[in-house]
């Protein structure tokens, strides 16, 4: 028997390889060297993950699968590579401040948001559910552990506890959904599912079963209601940099996931969205509706960012339902925004400590504008483009999510989603009211930020407003992904 | 007409670039932030004048600026002028300064303040002169944050609840206009071209579609007449005004008020003219209310500046009135009403300022006969009092004569009904002016200074346009004329 050797190209995966490469390093330089520099590490990250980046970008794109049809470097993977090398970037920076003040999961820490970075890169190439699998499974177990890197602290285990028992189960879900996709059409490969459906445009109940299994197995993954319930508590519980990280990165990975599924390249599914489109509907009205009525109660800061996560989940679930190219659009650039306003939020939470206390509670801000006035000024850009502040990332996003549900004809879609973001500008809002309005009870003092954290704070602000102003910038690159999708 | 002098964008944008330079003074530098702000209103006016003499009643859209901005959605920087908004372009940029000068008094954070001052003047003026659906839908909702702001954090004992009150019932009003905007914008193929749009809604599948107009133009005018504010959306006003800084309430009844209306005639009317006519019975049921409705309750307020609240809701509902009429006396006198409620409601809020400033309340029965020790400022709330209840002479009547005109043909019963508010508002004005400032003299208050020169200078050039526009209306009439006279055309055809 022949065995065939499939091509290897290892150009086209040069910057997972170089994240690779970072992580080791960065985990093994506690071995060889005495006491590490918490500034060497980020430094290294940093430069590791830049490099990943320009690599990513000069790769040319072509819609032809290597690997033997495992992975894909189309435009789309390549874009998703981008924003997920910058939005690590962003994460070990406010990590490289939490870590200052617990030294303990040092270097560690930086190393587990790189190996998760590499599976949410597998996943944005797939082109076939085993990539897929491995690159959900290669993103997830570094979070459990990063959930429960606080070691010191209880709600940082139960955290880890909740989110990896609820993880593993929704890995059940996922695995058996692939497995009856694979009974019924004898292939893994995306392109093959999508010919050998196009041909035979009966769905079996068997298919149906699968594809519906995948969506709740995926539906976990990004926290869409009702599999949202781990969400707040491990937001709250884990460590803030990670909760950034699981809050963004995994979240936009599973979105990705559910396009390189769903939404297939030259092959149209309409014998299934029939029954697909419809789960989906009903999952992001609900989401979108527990997600704002659950954090308009929340008087913890990340339990109300963990309940703002959700509902953004939902608008973006709601744009992917219309399956329409505007619809993929808008979702690509809402992730984006989703990222910097998110990773921020997560900043400003972690900066805005208090001499020996985190913050947690949304009082705990109070009088933050008169310390600090960049990190109150910068909360307050990343909660208006959460709310959808026009001028900002968020709105134009948000517009066209909401666009392409109108063009979709979903009207009360939209309808639900309108009325729930005006609902959640009350939530923000009175973010930025403790901030500027109310006096801190006690006399502690906000600590010093450091550079790195700053750094990034600037670098999410600034693109947002960037972006909010001139969208053209990002979606110009978008519409040549758009185009291959 | 391509104008090559980017006059309206300095205008609009010379404020922000003041806000830019408050922002990076240092906040020790009270006095020279507030200067600063002050300066930087200045250049705005300046350009407002010059647009006042360059603006060519017949030639239409003028000071036009078009480039692309953001290109995959046909969004557009699309600025210019017409009859319509050059006054109200002109008010925003004359009520400004004013407003600093009567914010002078500010001493907490001040640069935030006074940032957020120049940021609301540059949303106020480019809602004012946006073209573009989009742009324009983006200065409306930049407007309401500092709004938000203003009153939230340097407002009166209740203003959190009257700021998130305000912000929600707008933010509430402008979902709809979202709506319609996105639903307009997917069916013309693409496109917020608020002059062109007309037409291509008349050729698009919408233009014969009339229950989906309906319930656009339903939509829009919510979103609208929250901030009129119409009946029964109106709850917001009494509580923000009450609880706002002087200078922000100004603003807020000088000029946000005239947005509603000038987006009905801006977006609303022009774009869905048959149901402009459907619905004007409707409109000047509301108006009637507002009227009627709005003096009453100004007639049974204590809080002086409650009673000026209340008093700009029953004037809005002229404006109301005369836009639904559709005559074009009707329409002039209802622009006019809004130029001079500009004017007029300015001065009343600048006055029930100064004297909150030295009496520290507002109860009208906690006065009396203060005419005796204060003579200029008795002087300045009659002229503004007379001028509000309408009394020959002064810009006030000329207007609201002009509204009941143009309304007594088409709405003859809302009109009879409608000018017992002119009644109603000479009772409570004259009730008001007799307590406050007649009668024996309150000796608690017979120390009292009279208008500094500071508070002179903020009056004097509105009781001058107060007096100006009540002999001479067609100064200002001629500018607007031939644009009402087209919208006028543009919907009874259609």
């Amino acid at each position: 028997m022949q065995i065939q050797v499939p091509e290897i190209s290892l150009w086209q995966v040069l910057p997972e390889l170089i994240v690779l490469a970072t992580a080791v390093g960065v985990l093994a330089s506690d071995l060889f060297v005495k006491s590490v520099q918490r500034v060497n590490v980020t430094l290294t990250a940093t430069l590791g993950l830049l490099i990943a980046f320009f690599t990513a970008r000069s790769l040319e794109a072509s819609a032809t699968p290597i690997f033997a049809g495992m992975v894909v470097r189309d435009s789309l993977s390549i874009l998703l590579d981008q924003i997920f090398l910058a939005g690590a970037m962003l994460v070990t920076w406010i990590g490289h401040e939490y870590a200052r003040r617990n030294p303990r999961q040092f270097p560690e820490f930086t190393a587990l948001v790189l190996f998760a970075t590499i599976g949410m890169m597998v996943i944005a190439m797939s082109a076939d559910l085993i990539p897929l699998f491995v690159g959900i499974e290669l993103l997830s177990l570094p979070l459990f552990v990063l959930a429960g890197s606080d070691k010191d602290r209880l709600a940082s285990g139960e955290a880890s506890l909740k989110y990896f028992l609820l993880g593993a189960f929704s890995t059940g879900f996922l695995v058996y959904g692939i497995a009856f996709i694979f009974g019924v059409t004898r292939t893994t490969n995306l392109t093959v599912i999508g010919q050998s459906l196009a041909a035979h445009a009966e769905a079996t109940p068997l298919l149906v079963l699968g594809f519906a299994l995948l969506l709740v197995g995926l539906g976990f993954k990004i926290s869409l209601a009702p599999f949202h319930m781990w969400a707040p508590d491990v937001y709250q519980g884990a460590p803030t940099p990670a909760t950034a990280w699981i809050a963004t990165g995994s979240k936009i990975a599973g979105f990705v996931a559910l396009m390189r599924v769903f939404t297939l390249p030259d092959v149209s599914f309409a014998a299934l969205s029939d029954y697909w489109t419809p789960g989906i509907w009903w999952l992001a009205l609900i989401t979108m509706i527990i997600g704002n009525a659950g954090a308009l109660m929340q008087s913890d800061l990340k339990r109300m960012l963990a309940y703002s996560s959700i509902a953004h989940g939902g608008y973006l679930a709601m744009a992917f339902t219309s399956g329409t190219r505007i619809g993929a659009e808008a979702t690509l650039f809402y992730m984006a925004a989703y990222l910097l306003m998110t990773v921020g939020a997560f900043g400003v939470a972690i900066a805005a400590s208090r001499s020996g206390q985190e913050c947690e509670k949304i009082a705990d801000l109070s009088g933050l504008a008169r310390q600090r006035p960049w990190l109150a000024f910068a909360m307050s850009i990343f909660m208006l483009s959460l709310a959808g502040m026009p001028g900002t990332a968020g709105f134009v996003g948000k517009l066209w999510l909401f666009g392409a549900a109108v063009q979709a004809q979903y009207y009360s879609l939209a309808l639900i989603g309108v009325l729930t973001t005006l609902l959640s500008f009350y939530y923000y809002l009175r973010v930025i009211v403790y901030m500027y309005v109310h006096e801190p009870d006690d006399r502690l003092l906000f600590n010093r930020y450091s550079f790195s954290n700053g750094l990034a704070l600037t670098v999410c602000a600034v693109g947002l407003v960037g972006l909010g102003v001139f969208p053209n910038l990002l979606w110009s690159t978008i519409r040549l992904c758009t185009g291959a999708v | 007409m391509e104008s090559q002098t980017h006059l309206l964008t300095w205008m609009t944008f010379f404020p922000l670039i003041g806000a830019v330079l408050v922002l990076i003074t240092p906040s020790r530098a009270k006095t020279f932030i507030k200067q600063l702000a002050f300066v930087f209103t200045l250049p705005s006016l300046a350009l407002g004048v010059q647009m006042l003499r360059l603006y060519d009643p017949a030639a239409g859209l003028q000071f036009v600026e078009r480039v692309s901005w953001i290109s995959y959605f046909n969004i557009e920087y699309y600025i210019g002028a017409d009859g319509l908004s050059v006054p109200m372009l002109f008010l925003t940029v004359l009520l400004c300064p004013i407003c600093i000068l009567a914010s002078w008094g500010i001493n907490d954070r001040v640069k935030g303040y006074f940032a957020l001052f120049l940021l609301l003047e540059t949303g106020m003026l480019g809602v004012f002169s946006a073209l573009d659906f989009f742009l324009f839908y983006v200065f409306w909702e930049l407007m309401l944050l500092p709004m938000y702001f203003l009153i939230g954090i340097w407002g009166g004992p209740r203003r959190e609840y009257a700021a998130i009150k305000f912000f929600l019932y707008t933010l509430f009003g402008s979902v709809f206009l979202l709506i319609a905007m996105i639903v307009i914008y997917l069916n013309t193929g693409g496109s917020f071209d608020l002059v062109a749009l007309r037409e291509q809604i008349a050729s698009s599948p919408l233009g014969s579609a009339a229950r989906v107009q309906w319930w656009l133009f339903l939509g829009m005018y919510v979103a609208f007449a929250i901030k009129i504010p119409a009946f029964p959306f109106h709850t917001w006003l009494p509580d923000a005004h009450v609880e706002a800084p002087t200078a922000i309430s100004v603003i807020l009844a000088g000029i946000l008020l005239k947005m509603g209306t000038y987006g009905i005639l801006r977006i609303a009317y022009p774009l869905f003219p048959e149901m402009a006519q459907q619905f004007a019975l409707f409109i000047a049921i509301i108006a009637l209310i507002n009227i009627v409705y709005g003096a009453l309750c100004a007639m049974a307020q204590t809080d002086l500046k409650k009673l000026v609240a209340y008093s700009s809701i029953s004037h809005m509902g002229y404006v109301m009135l005369g836009m639904a009429a559709l005559t074009p006396e009707g329409m002039n006198g209802a622009v006019l009403q809004m130029f001079n409620h500009g004017t007029i409601t300015a001065m009343l809020f600048l006055l029930v300022g100064v004297i909150y400033d030295r009496a520290h309340h507002r109860n009208i029965d906690g006065f009396g006969g203060l005419a005796k020790n204060l003579p200029i400022y008795s002087g300045f709330t009659c002229l503004a009092f007379f001028a509000s209840l309408g009394l020959p002479g002064l810009s006030g009547f000329i207007s609201e004569a002009l509204v009941f005109l143009g309304a007594f043909p088409v709405f003859m019963v809302i009109t009879i009904i409608g000018l017992s508010g002119i009644v109603i508002t000479a009772a409570y004005i004259l009730w008001t002016y007799q307590r406050v400032f007649l009668g024996p003299l309150n000796e608690k208050y017979a120390e009292l200074p009279d208008c500094s020169i500071r508070e002179q200078v903020m009056l004097y050039p509105l009781a001058f346009i107060v007096i100006l526009l009540g002999v001479f209306p067609h100064l200002i009439l001629q500018i607007f004329q031939p644009t009402m006279m087209q919208l006028i055309e543009i919907v009874t055809k259609g």
